[in-house]
């Protein structure tokens, strides 16, 4: 299944190229998110994994609101506040006084060993191909690019891998992150432009396979 | 995106519990949540077009700058963090230009936020599919012979583009050269204008 959010290469109308000065709330939200994941108790992929459940109604909601549904989902299933209380706040419950103690859980509680990250299998120059997957959960490898060939531009390092750090795991053995290099008319048929024209794609290594 | 008729009040309640609520229970503190704002207000394209003036008139520095975008920043004192900094530059060959299909993944720690066109759906789906045509939409008009290469911003990485020096800027100090990078130059939707000139 094609996520709601993965959108390169589908046809739309002409850019919005208005811009608008961030509401009070959006800045809040943000340095809120921003201050969470600073101290280790969310991470970017799970706010990218709520806003992607948002399906259908992902595009009826604004930016700053997609990112605020996810957040409320964040706090609730990392037990930083429960249901409830997010309820009783709303409701302005004069109550409110006495809430429970966050539940966080341990770091590391995810019973996953760090151990070494594997070494690089491909090098720059390589010929490799994007596996023709359709994985459920939360992915980083556009659709657009799946079962296509290209050539590794670079390997940017290793990286905690987003697909379980999306789900509060650790992501951990760290997994090799390369910059993958695509001809625009590989990708696309009848592309119009000039045939020389590149699209650069990070793929992590387990989406790879040698062409 | 934003449809302006769609009151914005039930967002901004529960925006304000959450942050009430994390507050009442000791997870964050509200002055931490202040300083996030404050530090964000304080990131703008600036800090990126310095490092762009820098590189265009030290060639020690460009090469500096290509090779570790972090640390070609925090050599001119400017905090990143812990940011992945991939600079491309532009040549009379190639044109680099910025985008990511999936969400909106930006240099914010550099630059500050994404303008809200970065952010679309139109941007983020026709950039990697028809450049020049997204382009031109900002009045940027790219020669069929040169080389398009679009970056998809997916993962860890986050991109600055190395705008050319614009013809005619040989008198210019480094903050004249600096002025005329605007925001846009960075993520190649638009290259730096002499007309420009504050």
């Amino acid at each position: 299944m094609r996520s709601v959010h993965d959108v390169g290469g589908l046809h739309f109308g002409a850019v919005p190229l208005a811009d608008h000065e961030m509401a009070t709330w959006e800045k809040r939200s943000n340095a809120v998110a921003a201050a969470l994941r600073q101290k280790g108790l969310a991470t970017l992929d799970e706010q990218r994994r709520h806003v992607e459940a948002l399906n259908e109604s992902y595009h009826k909601h604004g930016y700053f609101e997609r990112h605020l549904l996810a957040w409320a989902q964040i706090v609730i299933d990392r037990g930083l506040v429960t249901s409830a209380e997010l309820g009783r706040m709303l409701a302005g419950d004069p109550e409110l006084r006495a809430v429970e103690p966050p539940r966080v859980p341990p770091a590391g509680a995810d019973g996953q060993r760090a151990g070494a990250p594997l070494p690089a299998r491909f090098r720059p120059g390589d010929r490799v191909r994007v596996l023709n997957a359709e994985p459920p959960g939360h992915v980083r490898t556009p659709w657009y690019c799946r079962g296509h060939a290209g050539v590794v531009e670079r390997v940017c390092g290793v990286f905690p891998n987003p697909e379980e750090l999306a789900y509060r795991r650790s992501g951990l053995p760290e997994t090799t992150l390369y910059r993958v290099r695509f001809r625009a008319c590989d990708l696309w048929t009848g592309y119009g432009e000039n045939p020389a024209d590149t699209v650069d794609i990070e793929i992590y290594e387990h989406w790879l396979r040698p062409a | 995106m934003n449809d302006p008729s769609r009151p914005v009040g039930d967002y901004r309640r529960l925006q304000a519990a959450i942050e009430e609520l994390l507050i009442l229970k000791g997870v964050v503190a509200r002055e931490e949540i202040d300083a996030q704002v404050a530090a964000m207000d304080a990131r703008d394209h600036r800090r990126g077009a310095r490092m762009v003036a820098r590189a265009w008139v030290d060639p020690g520095y460009k090469a500096r700058l290509l090779a570790n975008g972090r640390a070609a920043a925090e050599e001119l004192g400017i905090e990143v963090g812990p940011l992945h900094l991939v600079v491309v530059e532009n040549t009379p060959e190639i044109h680099n230009v910025i985008v990511c299909t999936l969400c909106s993944c930006y240099p914010r720690a550099l630059l500050g936020m994404p303008p809200d066109w970065y952010k679309s759906t139109e941007y983020r789906a026709r950039t990697v599919r028809e450049p020049r045509a997204v382009l031109a939409e900002f009045g940027t008009r790219i020669p069929e012979g040169v080389t398009i290469r679009v970056h998809d911003s997916t993962a860890d990485m986050r991109y600055m583009v190395l705008p050319m020096r614009p013809a005619g800027t040989e008198t210019l100090s480094e903050a004249g050269l600096a002025a005329l990078v605007n925001r846009d130059c960075l993520v190649g939707t638009r290259l730096p204008d002499p007309r420009d000139r504050p």
